[in-house]
């Protein structure tokens, strides 16, 4: 059967029936992506790639944790991948290094076509533009602010955490994310509104 | 601690990154989970901050990865409504032996002191026959810990197909029906260095009464146990299978084989091989 066209909450629903030829879709169109962040928060491609195993599986036992309601698709997975990433780093005993975080806005390219490009062409413009929007929101958020939000989404740090290792008082880091946060959330409702307005 | 909705509002970014301390984090949960309008707030910054992660540059996962993926995905469908049965049966057996071990430490070791204090007052020959024994009881003593680490860690049979098919030495299998069993089939994955696989058959016969299938691990120099199942209706059937001989020298890997045995618990082969892999 050929899965292209089909929306992902679509593909989730066929999830529940166990229908692997569904889930090997939503591999295809995402694995990439949580391997990406995976690998970005543990820094080891082995257990980066144990994290997108242990994530996709999660998909395919628990279908119904996803709730289309409380948001997208893809959103929800990376929350996932995200959280699993930092759980296994925090068990390693491993903590992030401020010079070992790779670049993330505007710094580096991908080093691969998105999977999704290769999968369904539709599909691949909506996500390269999210995923351009995402990044140029970041890059325009002074280096601190930029950091402060790395350390805590990739490093899996509390503004406490951080406030220790970059030697800054706690309010500043406080300040720092809630502004960061702010300025990138104006900045993806800007885009969303150039959007509907074209 | 509590927090009301400006409090909410103040932190639910640093909330979404995983940022705040545990004590912040269940104040702003404690009330998100009674307050519509801030779980929306916190709907909207979890996903603001989850779209963080698409900003990464996509790097491509080994095409390895998907097969493995693919596979336990394959075998874990193959798993419904037993696991927990199974998970638990394997969480009883293992509590059973280590309960069972300790009952049996206890007596034994209780025995065993009698035995030193009644010797130690006769001969020294006798003593160092004691110390001897009070060794090889140390000994077994270790290896059984080892066997019922063995069987309680692993959890549930979906911990053990994870843990499976995360093994580099991963190996997927099929198992032909031999003349006893023409139709049947099955599949078998596992790990050589990590002495486990998940067993997957179909259209085995109907057992007799009194009797059951058992998976085996064949040597040149032995057949191990790796367990007993039973099917359903269809001949289905279903085997986590943990090879506590794992290295152990028992010459030559030769295979695996199925056959039909006593439901009494045995440990050596006596009926006939219904599935087989590798003994050709």
């Amino acid at each position: 059967m050929d899965y292209t066209g089909f929306r992902d909450d679509e593909l989730m629903d066929r999830l529940a029936g166990k229908d692997l030829g569904a889930f090997g879709a939503l591999y295809d169109r995402y694995s990439d992506l949580v391997y990406s962040v995976a690998l970005r928060v543990v820094a080891d491609t082995h257990v980066a790639e144990d994290v997108t195993q242990d994530v996709f599986l999660r998909v395919w036992r628990r279908p119904e944790q996803f709730d289309l309601k409380r948001g997208k698709f893809v959103t929800w997975l990376l929350s996932v991948t995200r959280n699993r990433s930092i759980d296994v780093r925090r068990s390693t005993g491993r903590r992030l290094r401020r010079e070992a975080l790779p670049p993330v806005a505007g710094e580096e390219e991908d080093v691969i076509p998105s999977t999704d490009e290769r999968d369904d062409p539709a599909l691949a413009t909506v996500l390269a533009d999210e995923r351009r929007a995402v990044r140029k929101a970041l890059e325009v958020l002074p280096q601190e602010q930029k950091l402060a939000i790395q350390l805590a989404y990739f490093g899996g740090l509390t503004q406490q955490e951080i406030a220790n290792q970059l030697g800054q008082p706690l309010g500043t880091v406080k300040t720092r994310i809630r502004l960061g946060m702010q300025k990138m959330r104006v900045a993806l409702e800007e885009r969303r509104g150039r959007d509907r307005n074209s | 601690m509590q927090m009301d909705c400006d409090g909410v509002a103040e932190n639910i970014d640093a909330w979404a990154l995983g940022a705040l301390d545990v004590e912040e984090a269940a104040a702003l949960d404690t009330h998100v989970a009674g307050c519509a309008a801030c779980r929306l707030l916190a709907d909207a910054a979890s996903e603001r901050a989850a779209s963080i992660a698409m900003a990464v540059p996509l790097v491509s996962a080994s095409h390895q990865l998907k097969a493995r993926v693919m596979a336990a995905a394959s075998v874990m469908s193959d798993l419904p409504a037993r696991r927990a049965a199974n998970a638990s049966r394997w969480w009883f057996a293992g509590a059973a032996a280590a309960v069972a071990f300790g009952i049996g430490a206890l007596t034994w070791g209780g025995y065993l002191q009698t035995q030193v204090s009644d010797l130690r007052d006769r001969e020294a020959r006798v003593r160092t026959d004691a110390t001897a024994q009070s060794n090889q009881f140390a000994t077994m003593r270790t290896e059984l810990v080892q066997a019922s680490a063995k069987n309680v860690s692993l959890g549930s049979d979906q911990d053990a197909v994870l843990d499976i098919v995360s093994r580099p030495d991963l190996q997927r299998l099929p198992m032909s029906g031999t003349n006893a069993a023409p139709a049947a089939s099955g599949r078998y994955i596992w790990s050589r260095t990590g002495g486990l696989g998940a067993l997957v058959t179909s259209n085995l016969p109907a057992l007799p009464e009194g009797k059951t299938y058992c998976m085996w691990i064949v040597y040149e120099n032995a057949w191990t146990r790796g367990g007993a199942f039973d099917v359903d209706q269809t001949g289905a059937g279903r085997l986590i299978v943990r090879d506590l001989a794992s290295g152990q020298d028992h010459g030559a890997f030769r295979g695996f084989a199925v056959t039909i045995e006593p439901s009494t618990a045995t440990t050596q082969h006596t009926g006939a091989t219904v599935l087989e892999s590798g003994l050709q």
